[in-house]
């Protein structure tokens, strides 16, 4: 079995509204490894929940292919197998909006196992469900009944998770998991995320804004910047040697709290606003913004090059 | 009182009415803000920094109730006594003379009300509660009110929320209202904020000023459109030009980058700072976020479970956090050098119904001690102006 | 596929065989939680609760709303003179003056009826045709609306909203005329003619409702799964509309009353000598200003029940309403 769970090739999404086409997603190619965690940097407008909604979905490719595990996924959920959709699944960024508020946490994590029947007996439903709350953390007795509104914001981004992997699904789409909790419930759910992956064998997409996140949790970082990708290469080489300029300067406004931090951060810093994904500046998307930018910048879109070891940038500018 | 504090927190507590009982958020909560500095509110939510904000403004909401507590506010000097006045500095009802001068500068001086010596300064006291302190200077004296603000009526509250104390709120797009245009909402701040028709004559002019003062480039554009149709960040630059539109004291910024990209919050950060420094307001940084304030306040309050659990200078806490709660805290935010995730901080915020008794962070500190349950620790000197609440030292 | 990953079934074998004893604390616990799932239901209704006693007038409009179901249901038992309800005569009783008597506290009608017994039996009409109209419209109306709803900008939505608007676009009043004109009047065709177009009140509202809520992610995360549609619609979406909907049929008896008693005012209700409210206004119209009392104190009554079920609908939203 290829070892690539999940393939993408110049996949695009556009979006048609009455003011234009937004280019949510503008042609972009990778490809995830099992048991890999690939992370997805961007800011708004980047296409970096777009991606992720496009892998589960939610938003089909209207351009390019993707494949899970060599089967065609570019249709949207709604039409796919169960197998399929009992491999993939996902983990929003509000955790109030991802649970309905009417239903009990019981029945929020059994149902999926209730649709993929994975349970015989209500018996067999608590007991399972009871687990599962188990492996994020969570006590149970306290909560199996009790509904999203008298839980706290990290319980409930717990209780999501645990019903992503109800089913023991191979690939789990994670969309800013961690934006709306507190820094404290932040590293506690970070935390149960990683070991459920290496004890589960899971493969993560996982998606934030977050540079300090990826550090710690994912293999390899793609940077996406207006629908296309800036960078791509293995984690550590990107805190080594940064070399998009866009990168930089993702890097130079991260927060830090230490001085070592410090040290790794360079002194770069962006102008302007992000542009609008329905106006995309021509050329290079980041020349309007670009400390750098030349000539070629404003009229040829550079495109993705290894101008490292497995480490792909496009810029004009490096090599 | 010192004379050099502009906003004094004083023993604040505040509840809340709900459904299950009586939420008693703030715990005697005690803050102070020196004129010229700049100081950060760290806390996660819930633990009653929003509560205090809204407080120093009085926009709670219809179920929250002020249990004790005084917010004092030391405004501006408003005139300065040459020493001769100081014949008329003794204990006992406000010389008619001081009076006068009082009255000329409308200043309203409430009948029966007593001159009486505060250490080395003099207190206008009416009713048993400060309304004047007069303090020597080189130069003379000089007066400056001090209003409680949680007692303050509703005229002397728009003049407070007009004049001396201004927000950058959290939210630019719910802060702006989306039927009028910037245009229209710039000159209602204008207005509103005291400045005569005399001195801003084209409310136009005065507001491109501003813009070019926040970075906007294109400030005529921004003036003409609507609020949805800039970006979150230049919505947080108009908000951040309508509170310094016209000098104030304070500037209390409630977590003014959370919803802004990374890139655009780190811009609108170092503006924020240099406006600050130009004309040197007081400012309250009310963030979640160590980092984010790290390079732009001098002073860090930690606020937990609704009291300052440790204050002190921008660079101990970082260097030398003492509170096993900003220690955890530092140790959950993620790295960049890398190390992966710390296990957070275990438990979760109080339930402010049944709130923990003695230290409100006694059932998730990993070295709670017998008398942590019994006993709420008070703010100690360290030393070095470092101020702990806990029983471990 | 699942053999080459560790699934968590296994890993739960292994973590059972090890542990016996526990195994067995967990049965029972298993059993404790297994009867437990009453609980959510209880507390989401002390806070409706809590929210609903707030407003004093909820109460009021609930006290109002309990006396009318006290009065239709036993109505026949505390009225003072049953037998008047239909058919009875006694001239000679014709027209006592209310208030002058403990045994016609109302008055009587040109017949001798008592009015008081004839009002209270007034009750139990204008809540039949309440409950029937509601009956037949709220289950119809949801469900279309949650189907167009769920599938909004496709051909299911188009044909049943656009089906709904024609239905809203004629006056209930008119729509109800047209009906009974053509057939024989009654109270069975008037009930009909309401609830046919009253149903498309609820598909709007619903409609509406599921709109805002497709796009949740509670509702994309049950798709991702693999819930079906039907599912979806009905135990994911219909509950966080209940509040809409039960407000919007508390507050629908005060209309239902108004209509049936216009259609009754008219002659197309209820006809003489049934103790229907809207006919008895009509009667005691013609011998109004005089004798006031035979129109007034069923005109009242309808006034009553309306103000009671409008409180109450108020109160049921404020309930409803999550915030605090």
């Amino acid at each position: 079995m290829s070892k690539n769970l999940i393939e993408a090739k110049n996949l695009k999404r556009y979006f048609e509204i009455e003011a234009g086409t937004v280019k949510a997603i503008d042609g972009i190619d990778f490809k995830i490894e099992r048991e890999d965690v690939l992370g997805l940097v961007g800011e708004s407008g980047s296409g970096k929940s777009t991606t992720g909604k496009a892998l589960m979905g939610i938003h089909p490719p209207t351009g390019g292919t993707l494949t899970f595990k060599g089967k065609d996924i570019s249709t949207p959920v709604t039409e796919r197998s169960m197998d399929i959709k009992k491999e993939m699944n996902m983990v929003f960024q509000d955790p109030g909006g991802s649970l309905n508020p009417t239903k009990s946490v019981f029945k929020i994590v059994s149902l999926p196992l209730k649709i993929h029947n994975l349970v015989e007996s209500e018996e067999e439903a608590v007991n399972k469900v009871y687990e599962l709350l188990d492996t994020v953390d969570l006590d149970a007795e306290r909560f199996m009944y009790r509904r999203p509104g008298d839980l706290g914001q990290g319980e409930k981004q717990a209780v999501a998770i645990a019903r992503a992997i109800a089913t023991d699904p191979e690939f789990v789409v994670l969309d800013e998991p961690t934006s709306a909790l507190d820094v404290s419930i932040q590293a506690k759910i970070m935390n149960i995320l990683i070991n459920l992956q290496k004890e589960f064998d899971m493969t993560y997409l996982f998606i934030t804004h977050d540079l300090g996140l990826m550090r710690n949790i994912a293999t390899k970082v793609a940077i996406m910047y207006l629908g296309q990708f800036f960078e791509l290469a293995e984690t550590h080489r990107f805190f080594e040697e940064p070399l998009h300029p866009y990168t930089k300067v993702l890097l130079s406004s991260f927060p830090t709290t230490t001085e070592e931090e410090e040290k790794l951060k360079p002194d770069l810093k962006a102008k302007g606003e992000i542009p609008s994904a329905m106006d995309p500046p021509s050329g290079c998307r980041f020349h309007t913004r670009c400390p750098y930018k030349e000539e070629t910048c404003k009229k040829e879109n550079p495109k993705l090059k290894e101008v490292r070891d497995d480490h792909y940038v496009a810029c004009h500018l490096v090599d | 009182m010192s004379k050099n504090s502009v906003l004094e927190i004083e023993d604040l507590n505040v509840g809340y009415n709900t459904y299950r009982g009586f939420s008693d958020v703030l715990d005697d909560l005690n803050l102070t803000l020196k004129k010229g500095e700049k100081i950060g509110v760290i806390g996660e939510s819930g633990c009653g920094k929003t509560t205090t904000m809204k407080s120093i403004h009085q926009i709670l909401s219809d179920n929250a109730v002020i249990k004790s507590g005084k917010i004092y506010f030391n405004g501006d000097e408003l005139f300065a006594l040459d020493r001769s006045y100081e014949k008329y500095l003794e204990k006992g009802p406000i010389h008619t003379e001081l009076q006068d001068t009082f009255e000329e500068n409308d200043l309203s001086v409430p009948s029966k009300s007593k001159l009486s010596k505060e250490g080395d300064s003099w207190a206008v006291k009416s009713k048993g509660t400060v309304r004047y302190g007069i303090y020597q200077t080189e130069n003379g004296m000089i007066i400056k009110p001090r209003r409680d603000v949680l007692k303050m009526k509703k005229k002397e509250l728009m003049s407070l929320r007009r004049r001396h104390v201004s927000m950058i709120p959290q939210d630019p797009t719910a802060s702006l209202n989306p039927l009028y245009k910037v245009k229209t909402q710039m000159k209602d701040v204008l207005k509103y904020s005291g400045e005569t028709t005399e001195e801003i004559e084209d409310y136009k002019e005065r507001s491109i000023e501003l813009f070019d003062e926040v970075a906007l480039t294109d400030p005529e554009r921004v003036l003409d459109s609507y609020p949805f149709q800039l970006s979150g960040g230049m919505r947080q630059r108009v908000c951040i030009a309508m509170s310094v539109a016209v000098a104030k004291d304070i500037l209390i910024a409630d977590e003014p980058t959370t919803n802004l990209d990374v890139t655009i919050q780190d811009q609108v950060l170092r503006l924020i700072r240099d406006i600050l420094e130009e004309r040197d307001f007081s400012a309250i940084f009310v963030s979640q976020a160590l980092g984010a304030v790290r390079k732009f306040v001098d002073r860090i309050y930690v606020v937990y479970g609704g009291t300052v659990v440790e204050s002190a200078s921008t660079s101990r806490i970082f260097t030398d956090p003492k509170h096993p709660y900003t220690v955890g805290l530092m140790e959950s935010i993620p790295k960049l050098t890398g190390g992966g995730f710390s296990v957070g901080i275990a438990g979760q915020t109080p339930d402010y119904v049944d709130a923990p008794s003695g230290c409100r962070f006694h059932p998730r500190c990993p070295d709670a001690k017998d008398r942590c349950k019994e006993e709420k620790p008070d703010l100690v000197d360290l030393g070095n102006d470092h101020y702990v609440a806990c029983w471990r030292d | 596929m699942s053999s080459e990953s560790k699934s968590i079934d296994d890993k739960m074998e292994k973590n059972s065989n090890e542990k016996t004893e526990d195994d067995h604390i967990e049965e029972e616990k298993v059993e404790e939680l297994t009867e437990k799932k009453e609980s959510p239901w209880k507390d989401s209704l002390k806070r409706k609760w809590y929210r609903f006693s707030q407003n004093p007038l909820s109460l009021v409009g609930l006290s109002i709303a309990i006396i009318t179901i006290f009065l239709t249901l036993f109505g026949e038992y505390i009225s003072p003179h049953p037998e008047h309800a239909f058919y009875y005569s006694n001239y000679q009783d014709a027209f006592i003056e209310p208030f002058q008597t403990m045994e016609y506290p109302f008055g009587t009608d040109e017949y001798g009826r008592d009015v008081l017994t004839r009002t209270i039996f007034g009750f139990r009409y204008a809540m039949t045709m309440v409950v029937v109209v509601l009956t037949l419209s709220v289950p119809t109306g949801v469900t279309a609306g949650l189907v167009a709803g769920y599938h909004k900008d496709t051909w299911v939505d188009t044909l049943i909203m656009r089906i709904a608007d024609v239905f809203i676009a004629v006056p209930p009043l008119v729509l109800a005329l047209s009906i009974t004109a053509m057939v024989d009047p009654g109270p069975m065709y008037a009930m009909l003619a309401v609830s046919l177009m009253w149903w498309t009140w609820y598909t709007r509202i619903v409609y509406n409702n599921v709109s805002s809520l497709v796009n949740e992610e509670f509702i994309k995360s049950a798709e991702i799964m693999g819930d079906s549609k039907l599912h979806i619609m009905f135990s994911e979406i219909l509950p966080n509309c209940t509040g809409a909907i039960l407000t919007k049929a508390t507050l629908d008896v005060g209309w239902v009353i108004i209509v049936g008693a216009s259609l009754s005012f008219v002659g197309l209700g209820a006809q003489a000598p049934t103790p229907d409210l809207g006919t008895m206004v009509a009667n005691g119209a013609d011998w109004m200003p005089g004798r006031w009392w035979v129109a007034i104190f069923p005109a009242i009554a309808i006034s009553f029940i309306i103000l009671g079920f409008n409180l109450l609908g108020d109160g049921i939203q404020d309930a409803f309403e999550e915030g605090s």
